[in-house]
């Protein structure tokens, strides 16, 4: 197939182009991301009249100035890949707004396409658009489309191959923006023509607007480019904004603005668009926006979506999560009557079935939790979630959008990190962003709750259900604080205004929904299945190696034909031969552990957790903690031994901790502390460090978190001894 | 002025700061004329007087179409907190900060 043609869609956010990249380009895409940068870049092909097309799907802008990422993502796009044609999504409900970045495209002279999009929605409220008018008075093709249904996406495509045919380029359009702002444009057209490197990229005039506009990117590019000419044109853009500003109170760009504005509107009010109806009316979106926004009401509604998107994760992905964990289970029983004994058998069942059922056993929760999050989302009511958040967040440091990955990852407690950190994609600030990354793993995620289960059955069974709910508050209170504490240190800057389009409220399409949730749900597994079951492997070494010693070894054989002898003399039952042998094995388990690599950590490291009442198994424990926090009470039982413990039975470990003098509850609460505030787990480190870009901080939340569990741990331990041990 | 008016392209953005200043003559009222969008006290239509704060911030409202003179709708009221509006059939949530730079008057 040729695919010599490229397409980039651009539009508004909520212009509906990521629903016409769907449906162009259906099943055949893949995202990536730009360079060095955590913006997503979605691309796909397709076949029209024979011809291929490569669509680029560009981040949804309001403008082409560089005032955030994927502005600058977008007009880097056009300015340096060159695509064939660009389509412009408007929405023709909302046209005068959309055209907006319509009119910045026809200045930059890009070749231009223009798709009416939601032509239905526009139909329905009485707005009628004379697309031929609109187009012969923008000089570009403007087709009506339905982006969600098809229609009018073969025209559009049509006229894509027209104007790629083109052998004329698309002049740039001349616009006026007032007197002061034209006479400083005059001035400077000259200065710019020196500026040689700038003027073989961007049309000259487009240039001294960006200037005007005080564009970050092109003042730094005019100065490095011709420094000289660069000192004078920002003498004069500075003596326009000065005037400006002393004149009218405004900025160039207000000016510049207001004319683009005036010019849509030249170009509308000439019998382009006519309204059946009074225009200024409330439409559904905002009848609805008034109940769900509602200072009371609104929170409440929000409650009510978040715990049912919670109960619709957890509950239905379960039938599918058993079903996966008795595949691997079968897999497992396989390679246990195939293969003999030995390192091959363990490398394979305990070190390669674990880590590959360790990260698909996570794949049905994280597809039903992204299919909840994109029926929220693609309805429009995620939005509404952010506005009314915002307030609480933002004293935190962090961003309204912030809610939803910490919703996910356990605000509710049950969640699970991975999704959460996953779901920070849509926050917009890099800082926000990481802060809100490092501090989701704070949330008491599914793996935690056995353990804390565990515990609190164990040590404070009369106030279960309460001390459940107060763990549920620390994590909160825990990882606000910790966001807040990051903001004000390492990653300080100023809150990113929440300043942001609400999209109207519309019915998801099931094509839609299952894109998002399939593409996402892949990451994951691309993500993190190629590198955790690597670790998987190291931490299953770890556990192994080196193993008991010959002596030991030949010790517990000796042991075992022993109680094998006793028993036949003694014809004793079956039964207790059984029994004798398990302990024995349990025994040999939990000194091959102490021996291994593993065990000899937690022992060293019990100089230091011992200031925490946590003792050398526990230490192991909490090592392969890191792996899944699910290991720690299998690690547990093998440390406390007792051999194999079912997590879902944890019966007999709370009993043998209860018994342990090691064990009290103020060690218990120490312990639990640390637990839920400790290192994530690796496939949540895996997942912060490609989301954040870079492993320094997967290392960072590791060391952050582990330091302030260990201090919370060793304080509750220091007080709760002086007090209560005493 | 006119609504007509307002949505010519030929129309000055001194107009509008100077009709905003002299429909709150006599009202006290801060320097640049208007009321902030965060404290005003009830939802309905109201045009835009001046946009202060954060160049940066000014440029997005400007792109957004919040420009001085243009009538915007409050459709929720902040109260000192974030609010929500509506301009050109867009709803847009703001923050307390940016709804308290957006000076505005009766439409």
């Amino acid at each position: 197939m040729d695919t010599n043609i490229t397409i980039a869609l651009s539009g508004n956010p909520n212009a509906g182009k990521t629903t016409l990249f769907n449906h162009l380009t259906g099943a055949r895409q893949h995202v990536g991301n730009y360079p060095g940068i955590t913006v997503e870049q979605k691309e796909g092909c397709c076949l029209h009249r024979g011809q291929g097309l490569r669509v680029v799907d560009l981040p949804g802008t309001y403008s082409l100035t560089a005032y955030s990422v994927e502005e600058l993502v977008a007009r880097d796009f056009l300015v340096n890949e060159k695509p064939d044609v660009v389509v412009d999504v408007v929405d023709a409900s909302n046209l005068e707004r959309h055209l907006y970045l319509g009119c910045q495209f026809l200045e930059l002279g890009v070749p231009l396409v223009i798709a009416l999009n939601m032509i239905d929605v526009a139909e329905n409220r009485g707005v009628t658009i004379d697309a031929l008018t609109l187009s012969e008075r923008l000089g570009v093709p403007v087709i009506p489309i339905v982006a969600r249904t098809g229609r009018g996406v073969d025209q559009l495509l049509d006229a894509v191959l027209a104007v790629a045919a083109t052998e004329t380029r698309q002049q740039p359009a001349f616009l006026r923006y007032g007197s002061d702002v034209d006479e400083a444009l005059s001035y400077m057209m000259p200065l710019i023509r020196e500026c040689n490197e700038l003027t073989a990229l961007y049309p000259e005039r487009w240039i001294g607007v960006k200037l005007l506009e005080n564009d970050e990117q092109i003042v730094q590019k005019a100065a490095v480019s011709h420094p000289a000419a660069a000192v004078k044109l920002k003498e004069r853009c500075e003596t326009v904004t000065d005037h400006l500003q002393n004149t009218i109170g405004v900025y160039p760009e207000a000016v510049i603005a207001d004319h683009r504005y005036g010019y849509i509107k030249s170009i509308l009010h000439q019998g382009v668009v006519t309204r059946k109806f009074v225009a200024d009316r409330l439409y559904a979106s905002d009848k609805i926006d008034k109940v769900v926004t509602h200072r009371f009401l609104g929170p409440l509604i929000m409650a009510g979506v978040l715990f049912a998107l919670y109960t619709f994760t957890f509950s239905y992905s379960k039938v599918l999560v058993e079903w996966l964990s008795s595949f691997f289970a079968l897999i497992n029983i396989g390679v246990d009557s195939l293969l003999p004994d030995g390192p091959l058998k363990s490398l394979i069942s305990s070190g390669i079935i674990a880590g590959v059922g360790g990260v698909l056993g996570f794949v049905p929760i994280i597809m039903f939790m992204f299919f909840g999050i994109a029926v929220l989302e693609d309805s429009g009511y995620l939005a509404r979630v952010a506005f009314m958040m915002d307030r609480i967040f933002h004293f935190f440091g962090l961003h309204g959008s912030s809610v939803m990955p910490f919703i996910v990852s356990g605000g509710i407690a049950g969640g699970c990190a991975v999704p959460g950190v996953m779901a920070t994609r849509t926050l917009r600030s890099p800082k926000e962003r990481l802060a809100t990354l490092l501090t989701v793993p704070f949330m008491n995620c599914g793996a935690k709750l056995p353990v804390l289960t565990l515990l609190i059955g164990t040590f404070f069974s009369d106030h279960q259900a309460r001390y459940m709910f107060l763990a549920t508050l620390a994590a909160w209170f825990v990882a606000l604080c910790a966001a807040k504490f990051l903001r004000m240190t390492v990653l300080r800057g100023a809150s990113t205004p929440f300043v942001m389009e609400l999209p109207p409220y519309r019915f998801p399409t099931l094509k839609g929904l299952a894109i998002h949730t399939w593409e996402r749900t892949w990451q994951y597994i691309k993500k993190a299945g190629t590198v955790i079951l690597g670790i998987s492997i190291l931490l299953w070494a770890m556990m192994t190696y080196p193993g008991l010693t010959h002596d030991r070894a030949a010790y517990f054989e000796q042991q075992r034909q022993q109680a094998q002898q006793a028993a036949v003399t003694a014809s004793e039952a079956k039964e207790l031969l059984n029994k004798t042998l398990q302990q024995i094995k349990a025994e040999e388990a939990m000194e091959g552990l102490r021996n291994s690599l593993g065990g000899r950590i937690g022992i060293a490291c019990e100089r230091v957790s011992q200031y925490a009442g946590i003792d050398w198994r526990t230490n192991i424990a909490l090592l392969g903690g890191i792996a899944a926090k699910e290991v720690i009470i299998s690690t547990l039982g093998t440390a406390y031994s007792l051999g194999d413990v079912n997590r879902n039975n944890t019966a007999s470990l709370s009993e043998r901790l209860a018994k342990d003098p090691g064990w009290n509850p103020v060690v218990a609460l120490a312990v639990l502390v640390f637990i839920m505030f400790y290192a994530p787990c690796f496939i949540t480190v895996i997942c912060i460090a490609k989301e954040a870009g870079s492993w320094k901080w997967g290392a960072f939340s590791m060391i952050f978190n582990t330091l302030f569990a260990y201090s919370m741990a060793v304080m509750i331990y220091q007080i709760g001894a002086l007090l209560y041990l005493r | 002025m006119t609504k007509d008016a307002l949505n010519s392209p030929s129309f000055s953005l001194s107009d509008i700061t100077a009709q905003c200043q002299r429909r709150k003559k006599g009202v006290p009222r801060s320097t640049s004329g208007g009321t902030p969008l965060s404290e005003t006290c009830c939802n309905g239509r109201v045009r835009v007087c001046a946009i202060n704060g954060d160049r940066r911030i000014c440029a997005q409202m400007a792109n957004l179409g919040v420009l001085p003179g243009s009538e915007i709708e409050l459709l929720c009221k902040g109260g000192g907190q974030q609010c929500m509006i509506k301009i050109n059939d867009s709803t847009i949530s703001l923050d307390a900060l940016t709804a308290a730079n957006i000076l505005v008057a009766p439409a």
